[in-house]
C-alpha cells in the first residue's frame, strides 16, 4: 500500500468503526420496533383461511377458518374448468359465471370459527383443475384482502 | 510512561500516557504530515495537536496516543516520554495496559449504547405525551359524532345514513342528537326510532342515552330523495349532539355531509354501472353493522350477481343486466 493509501486507510478506518457500531445499534432498535408491529399486520391478513378437504371427483369440500375479529362479509370464489357447473351446494352459490367457470358465495355476518362448504358438480374434476380465492375487507386497514388457495 | 487517573470517575480503567511533544513534532515533520491531517485521524482539533507538540498538554488519553502513533506511522512507545523503569515493572505495566485498553473500549461502546437508548427513551416519551395530549383533547370534547353517507344517489331512490357516537369516559351520557336533512329528502325508518321529526326544518331528533368508554353508539335511518331532484345537485346535511349536562354546547357531526344527485346506484362507488366484489364488501362493512336497517341489500346483491345495471330515466328504477 502506498503512503497516501495507508494514510487514507487510517483516516477512514476510525470513522468506519464508530459509524458501523452506531448503525448496528439503530438497526437493532428498528428490528425490535418492527417485531412489535409486523405480527399485528400479518395477523390481519390471515383472518380467513380456506383449505380443500376434498378436491377431486364430483364433490368438492372446503373448510373456512375465520379468526377474531372477523370481517363483516366474506366472498369465496371457486374456479372450475370450462363446462363444469355446480348442481348443488351448501351454502347456496350466489353468482356463477359460466364463461369464466367462476362461482361466488357471499357470506354475511360471519363469526369466528370453522365452517364447511360443500358442492356437487355436474361432472368430475381433478385436483389440478380447480382453485379458489377468498376476499374480505381488513377490519383494521379497510383494504381488500385477496387470498388464493389450491388443493 | 503509563499513569492512571484516579480522579476519573469511570475508571480504574482510563489510562493516561505521558507523551513527548518534541518527538511527535519530529515524526510528523519527517513524514511530511500536516497538523490538520494528524488532527483529522486522531479526531481532535489542530489546536490540540499543537498543544501536544508544545508540551502544553504533557499527558493524553492512551486511546488518543494510539491513534496518534498510527497517524504518524510509528509505535506507541516511540512517542511516549521515556522513563527509566525495570523490565519487571514494564512487564506489569504491559498487563495493566491491556486491561486498561479493554476498559477504554468498554467505556466508548457503553457511551454509544447509552446515547442510542437515550434517543429511544426520548422518542417513547414524545409518543406517550402525544397520546396523552390526544386523549386530553378527546375528553375536553366529551363526545365525538361521525356521519357516513354514500357519495351519490339517483332521483327517487333511498339511501342509508349512519351516525356513530363515541365518548371516552366510561359513563352514561344523556344527549339530544339532531340531524337536518336537505329540503328534497324525506326520512324513512330510523334505528333507533326518531323522538321527533320537524317537517318544516327537516330536522330529525333523538333523545337518548349512550354509554361511553370507546363503545360506539349507532343511530341510522333511511332517506328517500324526491324524483324531481336535479342531476348534479349537491345535498347538504347538518347535525349536532348536545349533552344534557352541557346545555348550549353542541358537538358538530363530522364526516360525510354532502352527496350528489347522479344516475348511479349509491353502492356503485366507481360509477361503472356494476357493483363489484370490493364495493359489495364495502357496503356490508359500512352499513351491515345495523342488522335491522334495510338499505336495499337484495337489489345490491342482484346487481352484484348480474353483469351490471342501467338507470331508467322514465321509471326511475335500476334495471339489472343479466
Amino acid at each position: 500500500m502506498t503512503k497516501f493509501g495507508r494514510r487514507t486507510f487510517i483516516m477512514t478506518k476510525h470513522k468506519n468503526n464508530q459509524t458501523s457500531r452506531i448503525w448496528l445499534i439503530y438497526l437493532f432498535c428498528l428490528l425490535v420496533f418492527l417485531g412489535g408491529i409486523l405480527p399485528n399486520i400479518s395477523k390481519a391478513s390471515g383472518l380467513v383461511d380456506c383449505k380443500y378437504i376434498k378436491s377431486q371427483g364430483k364433490e368438492i369440500k372446503i373448510t373456512v377458518d375465520i379468526a377474531s375479529p372477523p370481517p363483516a362479509t366474506v366472498i369465496i370464489i371457486q374456479n372450475l374448468p370450462t363446462g363444469v357447473s355446480i348442481s348443488q351446494s351448501s351454502p347456496p352459490v350466489k353468482k356463477f359465471n359460466s364463461k369464466k367457470g367462476e362461482a361466488k358465495w357471499l357470506l354475511k355476518g360471519v363469526k369466528p370459527g370453522t365452517m364447511i362448504m360443500a358442492m356437487r358438480l355436474n361432472q368430475p374434476v381433478k385436483s389440478n383443475e380447480i382453485s379458489g380465492e377468498v376476499r374480505y375487507m381488513d377490519p383494521t386497514t379497510g383494504a381488500m384482502i385477496k387470498m388464493p388457495f389450491r388443493p | 510512561m503509563l499513569m492512571t487517573n484516579h480522579n476519573d470517575p469511570v475508571s480504574s480503567g482510563v489510562a493516561i500516557v505521558k507523551i513527548d511533544g518534541d518527538k511527535i513534532r519530529e515524526f510528523r515533520e519527517q513524514k511530511g504530515l500536516t497538523q490538520l491531517y494528524v488532527a483529522t485521524v486522531v479526531e481532535v482539533t489542530t489546536d490540540t495537536i499543537s498543544r501536544w507538540e508544545n508540551r502544553r498538554y504533557p499527558t493524553i488519553k492512551k486511546e488518543n496516543a494510539l491513534k496518534l502513533a498510527e497517524a504518524l506511522e510509528v509505535e506507541l512507545t516511540d512517542i511516549l516520554e521515556k522513563d527509566k523503569l525495570s523490565l519487571d515493572e514494564d512487564g506489569k505495566e504491559e498487563l495493566r495496559t491491556i486491561s486498561h485498553d479493554t476498559e477504554i473500549n468498554k467505556t466508548t461502546y457503553g457511551k454509544q449504547i447509552g446515547y442510542a437508548l437515550g434517543v429511544l427513551m426520548l422518542a417513547t416519551i414524545v409518543l406517550i405525551l402525544s397520546f396523552w395530549w390526544k386523549s386530553t383533547e378527546f375528553s375536553e370534547v366529551d363526545i365525538k359524532a361521525h356521519r357516513t353517507l354514500p357519495k351519490h344517489i339517483a332521483p327517487g331512490q333511498t339511501f342509508p345514513v349512519i351516525i356513530t357516537l363515541t365518548a371516552l369516559e366510561k359513563r352514561q351520557f344523556s344527549l339530544i342528537l339532531k340531524d337536518i336533512l336537505p329540503t328534497n329528502c324525506t326520512p324513512l325508518n330510523g334505528i333507533p326510532s326518531f323522538t321527533a321529526m320537524d317537517k318544516e326544518t327537516g330536522a330529525l331528533k333523538w333523545i337518548s342515552k349512550i354509554t361511553g368508554g370507546n363503545k360506539k353508539s349507532i343511530f341510522s335511518y333511511m332517506v328517500k330523495i324526491s324524483t324531481d331532484a336535479n342531476k348534479g345537485e349537491i345535498l347538504q346535511f347538518n347535525g349536532a349532539v348536545t349533552l344534557r349536562k352541557k346545555r348550549g354546547t353542541e358537538t358538530i357531526i363530522l364526516g360525510d355531509n354532502t352527496l350528489t344527485v347522479r344516475n348511479f346506484h349509491w353502492a356503485d362507488t366507481n360509477t361503472d354501472n356494476k357493483i363489484d366484489d370490493e364495493e359489495i364488501l364495502n357496503v356490508y362493512d359500512t352499513f351491515g353493522a345495523v342488522t335491522s336497517l334495510d338499505f336495499g341489500k337484495e337489489k345490491i346483491e342482484d346487481i352484484w350477481s348480474g353483469k351490471g345495471y342501467r338507470w331508467n330515466e322514465k321509471s326511475h328504477k335500476y334495471e339489472i343486466i343479466q
